[in-house]
C-alpha cells in the first residue's frame, strides 16, 4: 500500500455529475486519510448521495478523477472499489434475504480471502472454517451482536440491522467506510447507542468514516472534519465545530441558495 | 473427515464418467431373430382357416388377435380428423375379414385405442410393448417417438408412413407408404406441369420439417431434371418457409409473379395450401395450377369453394375416384356399413390391417410376432390388393439415394387427382391410376397408365 | 446494386404488405406497456389473452353461427376488458410490491393456463381448413389495391383502420379525459403519482382492462392471417410486441406504436429483399435460410443487447421499485433436529420402497415415465440453480437442454464417441454456451434477463436447429437424430431397469452437487446477490462473475440432463421435448413446486412425468378401487388440466417464491411441532414414539 498516514486513502479531484442537464455535483476536490472521522452534510438535494455514489462508482462521473490510496479507480465499478479498501453501509437498509447474521459475514470474508471456487464448493470445502466463524464471532462480539448470530436477518431491529452491514463491511477489513445516513428511521436513543457502538468499533479497528448524515447532533459527536455541500458545491470545510458554527453553513440549511461562493 | 470424503466422491464421480467410454450398445430387437427364421410352408390362402393351438404370443387367444392402435386425436396442430378416421379403416378391414371367417380360426380385433395427445408416443407405445396384451400395433400418429421402442421390442407395427426416417433400417414397421429415397427425383410432378400446359414452376416448402424441406428440394431437382423434355423450367424455388405461414407468404407469390410461374407445387400441409391459394388470389394469379401432397381432404377442398378449383391432389394410394377394383369395392362396402366417411386416413388404416392380415397369412397357422415379421418382409409384390403401387417388403426398409437409384428395379410411381367443381377427379386412365416409369432409367418417358390388381 | 432496378416499387409493395401485420404487433405492443407502466407488470400472457379472445369469436361465429357484431362485442368488448379488469382485482393488484421479475413468472403462468382454460372450458379445439374469420363481411375474398403494388383484404384494411383508431383513440383518452390523465401521470412517473394521492389502483384496474381490450382486439384482427387457430402462434406474437415494445423503450407510446408497425415493414422488407441481397452476397446465403421467420427475435435480441438506452436505464426493470417496501421475505425453516431427522427417515424409506416397487414390478410403460421423471428431475435442478439460487428467470433451459442432447447426437454420429463421454462433452458446451450468453445479457438484470432468454430460445428454435452441425440437417434426413444407449462396463443400458439405475444415479449426483454448491461459497455468493445486489457489490462481490458462474452450472446441468433425455428416448425429439414453450412449462412447473429446494426439483420431475399417468388417467383411483375398471369414466382427463393447474400453480410464486409444496410442508412442519411442544409440555419424560408421517 502506497498511501501513507500524511496521503489521504480516498481522493476525488473535480468530480462533476449532471442529471438531465441538471449539475448534481459541480467539480468537487474531496480527500479522506485512512483513520479519519469525516461528516458530509448539506441540505437536502445538496448531492451528498450523487457524490456518494460517483465515490462509490453506483454512478459513472462525468469528469473529474477518483482515487483510492493513490490508485485511479475512476472507471471501476463498484465490487473493485470495494476490493481496494471501500467500505459502506446503506440508508435502505440492503441485507441478504434469508441469510442469518453469521452469514452475512461468512459470506463477506469468504469474498475478501477470494478463495471461493466452484471446484471447491463440489469437494465439500465450501462450508464455513472454524478460524473464519472466529473472526465472523469477534467482530459481531464488538458490534453487539453476538447472540444474533444465527438469528434470520429479518429478525433484526433498524438498528441492529444498521449494525450489521456496519459488521458486514468490516469483514471486508475496509480502510474508509462510508455510512449513509445511518440514523435514518432510527429514534434518538437508538442513534446514540449506533453512534457509541460505532466510534468503539472505528477505534479498535482503525478505519476511517466519511459519513453522510443529516443529524447535525450526530455528526458534531463523531467526526472531527466536516464537509459541507450545497447545490453541488462544497462551501465549507473544516474542523467539525467550526464548520457548523459558521454562518455560511447557516444559511444554507435555512434555505437561503447559493449566496457564497 | 469432510476432506478425505470429499476426495473419494470425486473419485468415485470421475471413474463413473471415464468408464462409459466403454461404448454405445447396439440396439438388439427382436427383428434380429425375424431374420433367422425360415419362411413357413403352411402359410397362404388355403390354410386360412387352419387353427392351432398357440400359447404365450401376446394378444392372441384361442377366438381372437387382437391389435393396439395409437393416433393422435388431441393436440393435432393440423385440426384433421387422424385416429378416429384410421380407426375406421381398421375396424372396416377387420369387419370385412371377419365376416369371411376370419384368420386361422380366429377374429381380428382392435384391443386398444389410445391417444397419443401429440406429444405422449413414446409412452403409448411403451405401453404396447409391455402390456403383452396385443399382437401388433398400429400407429398414426404425429410424431413418431414411440416406433423405435415398438421395433426393438420386435411388434409388428403398421403405421401411417409419414416419416421416413423414423421407419428406415426398422424390420418390424411397416409403413403405409414407403419413403425409400427422400431426395430422389420423381416425374409426376413435372408431368402434372405438363399436363396444366404450364411453362415456369414454383416449389414451396418449410424449413421446419427437414421432410418437408427435403420435399421440395428434390421436386425442385426433378423440374430441372425433365425441364427440357416437359417444357417447364423451374423458376422459383423457397425450402425455407416457417410451418404455418405464420408471416404470409406476399412476397414469395410476388417474386413468382414476377418470374411468370404458373405452376406451384409444395411440400405443405393443407391448411397452408389454404393460405397459398388466397394469397394466389389477391395477387391476381388465378391462373396458377397448385400441386397440393396432403389434400386428399374431401371435405377440406369442398369447403374452400373455388379457391382448389384446377388444382392437382397427390394422392398416395388408388384414389377412391378411380375405377373401383375387388379391393376399393370392399373398402367402401365396409365403411358404407360402419356409416363411415371415405377419408384419407381411414383409407391409410385400411392398407395397414392389410398388410398386418397378409403378413399373418403367410406366418402360417402356428404364428408369432417373429415369424409374421419375417414373413411379411418375404413379401415382394405387396399391393394391398391393388391399392397402393408394388412394395417389396425385403428391401423396402433400407432407404436409399438418387446416385444409388439406378440398381433399384422396381417402378417410380404417382397419383394425382384434379378438383374440379370442388370435387376430385380422376386424371388419367380410371382403370390405371398410376402414372409408372422405371426407377432404374431416369430419362424421360411417356408414363405408362397402371393398374396393381 | 444490391436493390434491382425496380427496388423502388418492390420496396412499396413490402411496406404495403407489412403494413396490416406490424399495425397489429403495435396493437399488442401498446397493451404490453400499459400495464408494465401502470402496474409494473411485464405481461407475457397478452398473448393468451389475444388468443382467447380470437378464439371465443371465432367459436361464437363458425360454431354457434353468431353475426359479426355480437359476436364481436362479446369477445373482444365484454371478455377482454373483464379478463383484464378480473386478472388485476384478482392476482396483480396484490402483487404490486413484488419483484418485477417474481410478477413475470406470473405472467408466464397464466401464459400457459389461460388457452388452456378457455380450451377446456369450450371444448375448443382446431379443424382443418376452418379459417379464422374476420370482422366484416367478405373479409378475406374482396381486394383493394390502393398503391397500384399490392391488394389489401379487407380484413388487413380493417385491421389498420381499426389499430389507428385504437391509437388515436389513446391519444385523446391521455389528453382529455380524467382517467387519462391519471394514467398518463402514472405512466410518467409513478412514483410521484402515488404521492400526489392518485388512486393508482383505480388506474391500474383501467389499464388492465384497456391493455386487455387491444389485446383482445388484436387477437380478432390477426387471427384471419393464422390458418388455423392455436395458441402458441399467439404466445410467438407477445414476443413480436415484446421486441416492438422494447423498440419504444416501455416508456413511449407513440415510439411503442411506431415499433411495432416497423417491425412488421422490416418483416416483410427482408422476405421480400433477403432472396436476392443473399445471391449477390454468398455469406448472407447460408444464414438466410432460417433468418426471415427468426427475425423479431433477432431484433429483439439486438435491442436487449445493442441498445445502450436500456442497458443503462435500470430503472426501467422496474419502475415501481421504491414505492413501497419489498414484501416479509418467508421466514427461515425452523424446526426442530428430531422431525427433521423423521421426515428424512421417512423420505428415504419412502423412497427406496417406492423404487424397489418401480424396479422390479414396473413395466416397461411405467419404467419409461419413472426414468423421464428422474431425468427430468436431474434437468429441473437446473433451473434450482438459476432461479432458486441465483434468483434468475431463464426461459431458455430447454435450449439448453437440447444443446446437450444434440451435441451428444453430433457427438456419437460423426466421431463415434461414447454416448455417456458425449453426453458430458455436450453438457460442457451447453455450460460454454450459457456462459457466453450470460456475457452480453448480465448487465440487463431482471426482467430484460428473462426476456433476452427467451428471444434466444426462439432464435435457436428457428434458426439454430436447423443447421446441420447442430440439428443434423439433411444427415438426419435418413433415420433422425438417434442416439444409442450406454454400454456401461457388464450393463448393457439397453435394458431399461439398468438404465434406470444410471439415471438414478446421475441424479443423485447431480443433487449431491447442487447441495454442495448451495452450502458452499458460489451458493453463498449467488444467496447474497439475490438477496441485495448492492449489498453484494459493496463487500466485493463481482455480480457477472457469479452470475456467469450460475448460468454455466445451470446450462450444465440442463445440457447432460437433455442428453440424457435424448438417449432415454434414443432421439433428440427436439420439438417435443426442448421446444421454447417446453422452457416455459418446465419453469413453470418447478416454480409451482419449489424452486428452491432438491426436492422441489424431484417434485416437479415426478408431476412432468408421472402426472398424466397417475392422476389424468385415473391410475390412483383405479388403484384404490382395487380395480382398473372401477376408474370413473369422468377419465382420462384431458392433459391440458396439466397447464390449468400448474399454470395457475405459479401465480403464487410471487407470494411464496420457495414454491407450493414447500410451502405446505412448511406451514405442517410447524404445526408438527407445535403439536410436538405441546405434548412435551404435557407430559415432558415420554419421548416421542409416533412418527411424524405428515410432514413428509
Amino acid at each position: 500500500m502506497s498511501a501513507t498516514a500524511d496521503e489521504p486513502f480516498l481522493q476525488a479531484k473535480g468530480v462533476a455529475k449532471s442529471f438531465a442537464g441538471i449539475m448534481a455535483v459541480h467539480h468537487v476536490d474531496i480527500a479522506v486519510a485512512a483513520g479519519e472521522r469525516v461528516g458530509l452534510i448539506g441540505p437536502n438535494g445538496a448531492g451528498k448521495t450523487t457524490l456518494f455514489n460517483c465515490l462509490l462508482g453506483v454512478v459513472p462521473v462525468d469528469r473529474g478523477v477518483v482515487q483510492l490510496a493513490g490508485e485511479d479507480v475512476t472507471r471501476l465499478p463498484i465490487h473493485l472499489r470495494a476490493r481496494r479498501g471501500l467500505g459502506r453501509t446503506f440508508q435502505r437498509i440492503e441485507l441478504f434475504a434469508e441469510a442469518t447474521v453469521r452469514e452475512h459475514l461468512l459470506i463477506a470474508e469468504r469474498t475478501r480471502r477470494g478463495d471461493g471456487a466452484l471446484w471447491k464448493d463440489l469437494l465439500g470445502r465450501g462450508r464455513p472454517k472454524a478460524d473464519e466463524i472466529e473472526r465472523c464471532d469477534h467482530i459481531l462480539g464488538l458490534l453487539g451482536l453476538a447472540e444474533l448470530a444465527d438469528a434470520p436477518s429479518e429478525h433484526l431491529s433498524l438498528g441492529q440491522g444498521r449494525l450489521l452491514e456496519v459488521g458486514r463491511a468490516l469483514m471486508t477489513e475496509p480502510r474508509l467506510l462510508l455510512l449513509d445516513e445511518p440514523s435514518s428511521g432510527l429514534d434518538h436513543d437508538e442513534t446514540v447507542d449506533l453512534g457509541r457502538t460505532l466510534r468503539d468499533a472505528q477505534i479498535d479497528r482503525g478505519f476511517g468514516v466519511l459519513l453522510v448524515e443529516h443529524d447535525v447532533e450526530f455528526v458534531s459527536d463523531f467526526t472531527d472534519r466536516c464537509l459541507v455541500l450545497d447545490a453541488g458545491r462544497l462551501i465549507a470545510e473544516g474542523p467539525t465545530g467550526e464548520v457548523l458554527a459558521s454562518d455560511a453553513v447557516r444559511e444554507a440549511y435555512l434555505g437561503t441558495m447559493g449566496t457564497v461562493a | 473427515m469432510a476432506r478425505t470424503r470429499g476426495r473419494v466422491i470425486i473419485v468415485l464421480v470421475t471413474l463413473l464418467l471415464v468408464v462409459p467410454a466403454c461404448g454405445n450398445a447396439k440396439q438388439t430387437s427382436g427383428t434380429d431373430a425375424a431374420k433367422n427364421v425360415k419362411l413357413p410352408t403352411d402359410g397362404g390362402q388355403q390354410n386360412r382357416a387352419v387353427h392351432k393351438e398357440i400359447s404365450g404370443v401376446p394378444g392372441v387367444t384361442s377366438t381372437e388377435i387382437a391389435y393396439g392402435v395409437v393416433g393422435t386425436k388431441q393436440n393435432n396442430p393440423l385440426g384433421t380428423c387422424l385416429l378416429d378416421c384410421y380407426l375406421q379403416g381398421i375396424n372396416a378391414y377387420f369387419a370385412y375379414r371377419n365376416s369371411q371367417g376370419g384368420i386361422y380360426g380366429r377374429k381380428l380385433v382392435v384391443g386398444s385405442v389410445t391417444d397419443d395427445q401429440l406429444g405422449n408416443n413414446q409412452a403409448a407405445a411403451l405401453a404396447i410393448t409391455s402390456g403383452n396384451k396385443v399382437f401388433g400395433a398400429f400407429e398414426a400418429g404425429l410424431l413418431q417417438q414411440g416406433w423405435g421402442d415398438l421395433n426393438a421390442a420386435g411388434v409388428p407395427t403398421y403405421m401411417w408412413g409419414i416419416d421416413g426416417q423414423s421407419a428406415a433400417n426398422r424390420d418390424a414397421l411397416f409403413p403405409s407408404t414407403v419413403i425409400g429415397c427422400p431426395d430422389c427425383t420423381r416425374r409426376v410432378v413435372p408431368y402434372a406441369a405438363q399436363l396444366a400446359h404450364a411453362h415456369h414452376a414454383g416449389v414451396l416448402g418449410y424449413s421446419t420439417s427437414q421432410n418437408s424441406q427435403v420435399c421440395a428440394d428434390s421436386t425442385a431437382a426433378s423440374f430441372k431434371l425433365y425441364a427440357k423434355d416437359t417444357g417447364v423450367d423451374m423458376a422459383f424455388l423457397k425450402d425455407d418457409l416457417p410451418y404455418g405461414l405464420a408471416n404470409g407468404i406476399g412476397p414469395e407469390i410476388t417474386a413468382m409473379k414476377k418470374a411468370g410461374v404458373d405452376f406451384i407445387a409444395t411440400c405443405f400441409d393443407l391448411n397452408a395450401m389454404k393460405t397459398l391459394a388466397q394469397e394466389l388470389k389477391r395477387q391476381g394469379m388465378t391462373n396458377v395450377t397448385l400441386y397440393h401432397p396432403n389434400t386428399y381432404n374431401q371435405a377440406f377442398v369442398k369447403a374452400a369453394g373455388d379457391l382448389f378449383e384446377g388444382n392437382y391432389v397427390d394422392v398416395q394410394f388408388r384414389p377412391f375416384e378411380a375405377a373401383t377394383n375387388t379391393a376399393l369395392t370392399a373398402f367402401k362396402t365396409w365403411m358404407d356399413k360402419a356409416h363411415a366417411t371415405y377419408t384419407e386416413l381411414a383409407m391409410v388404416g385400411w392398407i395397414n390391417a392389410t398388410l398386418a392380415y397378409q403378413g399373418l397369412l403367410a406366418a402360417g397357422p402356428t404364428f408369432d410376432r417373429t415369424k409374421v415379421i419375417a414373413a411379411t418382409n418375404h413379401l415382394t409384390n405387396f399391393t394391398a390388393d391393388g391399392l397402393i403401387a408394388t412394395v417389396d417388403w425385403s428391401k423396402a426398409h433400407t432407404p436409399y439415394t438418387q446416385a444409388a437409384r439406378g440398381t433399384i428395379k422396381d417402378l417410380e410411381c404417382g397419383t394425382f387427382v384434379k378438383v374440379v367443381n370442388g370435387q376430385f377427379q380422376e386424371v388419367g386412365n380410371k382403370d390405371k391410376p398410376w402414372l409408372c416409369w422405371p426407377n432404374s432409367d431416369l430419362k424421360w418417358s411417356t408414363p405408362v397408365p397402371t393398374n396393381f390388381n | 446494386m444490391l436493390l434491382g432496378a425496380s427496388a423502388g416499387s418492390d420496396l412499396l409493395r413490402a411496406l404495403v404488405q407489412g403494413t396490416p401485420a406490424g399495425t397489429v404487433y403495435a396493437l399488442l405492443a401498446l397493451g404490453l406497456v400499459l400495464t408494465y407502466k401502470t402496474s409494473g407488470v411485464f405481461n407475457l400472457a397478452l398473448g393468451a389473452q389475444a388468443y382467447v379472445s380470437a378464439a371465443l369469436y371465432f367459436q361464437a361465429r363458425v360454431s354457434w353461427g353468431w353475426p359479426i357484431i355480437p359476436a364481436l362485442l362479446v369477445s373482444v368488448f365484454v371478455l377482454a376488458p373483464a379478463l383484464g379488469f378480473v386478472l388485476e382485482r384478482l392476482v396483480f393488484r396484490h402483487l404490486r410490491s413484488a419483484s418485477a421479475v417474481a410478477k413475470l413468472v406470473v405472467t408466464i403462468g397464466l401464459a400457459v393456463a389461460l388457452p388452456a382454460i378457455f380450451d377446456l372450458a369450450l371444448g375448443f379445439h382446431s379443424i382443418a381448413g376452418q379459417t379464422p374469420v374476420g370482422i366484416i363481411p367478405g373479409g378475406a375474398t374482396v381486394f383493394y389495391n390502393p398503391f397500384g403494388v399490392y391488394a389489401l383484404s379487407r380484413n388487413e384494411l380493417m385491421a389498420v383502420g381499426v389499430a389507428a383508431s385504437a391509437m388515436a383513440g389513446l391519444a385523446v383518452l391521455f389528453r382529455y379525459t380524467t382517467v387519462g390523465l391519471h394514467m398518463r401521470a402514472v405512466v410518467e412517473s409513478p412514483r410521484m403519482t402515488e404521492l400526489n394521492g392518485i388512486r393508482s389502483d383505480r388506474v391500474s384496474s383501467f389499464s388492465w382492462a384497456l391493455s386487455s381490450l387491444f389485446a383482445g382486439m388484436a387477437g380478432v384482427l390477426i387471427a384471419p392471417r393464422f390458418n388455423t387457430l392455436a395458441a402458441p402462434d399467439f404466445f410467438n406474437l407477445v414476443v413480436i410486441a415484446i421486441a416492438a415494445a422494447a423498440i419504444g423503450m416501455l416508456v413511449s407510446l407513440p415510439r411503442t406504436f411506431a415499433g411495432g408497425l416497423g417491425l412488421g415493414l422490416l418483416i416483410a422488407v427482408f422476405q421480400t429483399f433477403l432472396p436476392r441481397w443473399s445471391d449477390s452476397l454468398p455469406w448472407l446465403a447460408t444464414v438466410r435460410e432460417n433468418l426471415t421467420p427468426a427475425m423479431p427475435f433477432v431484433v429483439l435480441f439486438a435491442v436487449l443487447v445493442l441498445w445502450p438506452a436500456i442497458r443503462r436505464s435500470r430503472a426501467a426493470s422496474d419502475p415501481l421499485a421504491g414505492v413501497e417496501p419489498p414484501p416479509p421475505a418467508p421466514a427461515a425453516t425452523t424446526r426442530s433436529r428430531g422431525l427433521t431427522v423423521a421426515t428424512r427417515v421417512f423420505a428415504v424409506v419412502f423412497f427406496t420402497v417406492t423404487g424397489l416397487v418401480v424396479f422390479f414390478r414396473a413395466d416397461a410403460s411405467w419404467m419409461f415415465l419413472v426414468t423421464q421423471a428422474v431425468i427430468l428431475s436431474l434437468i429441473f435442478l437446473s433451473i434450482t440453480v438459476i432461479t432458486g439460487l441465483a434468483g434468475e428467470i431463464s426461459l431458455c433451459q430447454g435450449t439448453f437442454a437440447a444443446i446437450g442432447a444434440f451435441a451428444s447426437f453430433q457427438l456419437v454420429t460423426h466421431l463415434g464417441m461414447s454416448v455417456l463421454l458425449a453426453a458430458l462433452v455436450g453438457a460442457v458446451i451447453a455450460a460454454v454456451v450459457g456462459a457466453v450468453l450470460s456475457l452480453p445479457v448480465l448487465r440487463l438484470g431482471g426482467i430484460w434477463l428473462s426476456i433476452a432468454t427467451l428471444a434466444f430460445a426462439y432464435f435457436f428454435d428457428s434458426v439454430m436447429v436447423k443447421l446441420s452441425w447442430v440439428g443434423g440437417g439433411k444427415q438426419a434426413l435418413a433415420e433422425g437424430t438417434r442416439l444409442p444407449r450406454p454400454l456401461l462396463g457388464p450393463f448393457n443400458m439397453n435394458d431399461n431397469r439398468t438404465f434406470l439405475g444410471l439415471s438414478i444415479i446421475l441424479l443423485l449426483i447431480v443433487a449431491f452437487a447442487v447441495v454442495r454448491i448451495r452450502e458452499g461459497t458460489v451458493g453463498q455468493t449467488l444467496r447474497a446477490l439475490r438477496g441485495s445486489e448492492l449489498g453484494a457489490q459493496s463487500i466485493g462481490i463481482s455480480p457477472a462473475r457469479a452470475r456467469i458462474t450460475a448460468f454455466a452450472i445451470s446450462a450444465f446441468i440442463a445440457g447432460i440432463g437433455g442428453a440424457l433425455l435424448a438417449i432415454q428416448q434414443q432421439n433428440v425429439n427436439y420439438s417435443s421435448n426442448f421446444s421454447p414453450f417446453a422452457s416455459l412449462f418446465w419453469l413453470v412447473l418447478v416454480v409451482s413446486l419449489g424452486s428452491r429446494t432438491v426436492e422441489g426439483a424431484m417434485q416437479a420431475g415426478a408431476a412432468f412425468g408421472l402426472f398424466d399417468a397417475v392422476l389424468l388417467k385415473g391410475a390412483v383411483i383405479g388403484w384404490l378401487l382395487r380395480s382398473p375398471a372401477r376408474i370413473p369414466s369422468v377419465f382420462p382427463l384431458s392433459g391440458t388440466w396439466r397447464f390449468v393447474l400448474f399454470g395457475l400453480g405459479a401465480l403464487q410464486f410471487a407470494r411464496h417464491p420457495e414454491g407450493l409444496v414447500e410451502n405446505g410442508k412448511r406451514g405442517a412442519t410447524e404445526a408438527v411441532d407445535r403439536w410436538l411442544a405441546a405434548r412435551r409440555e404435557r407430559s415432558p419424560v415420554v419421548e416421542r414414539t409416533t412418527e411424524p408421517e405428515t410432514a413428509a
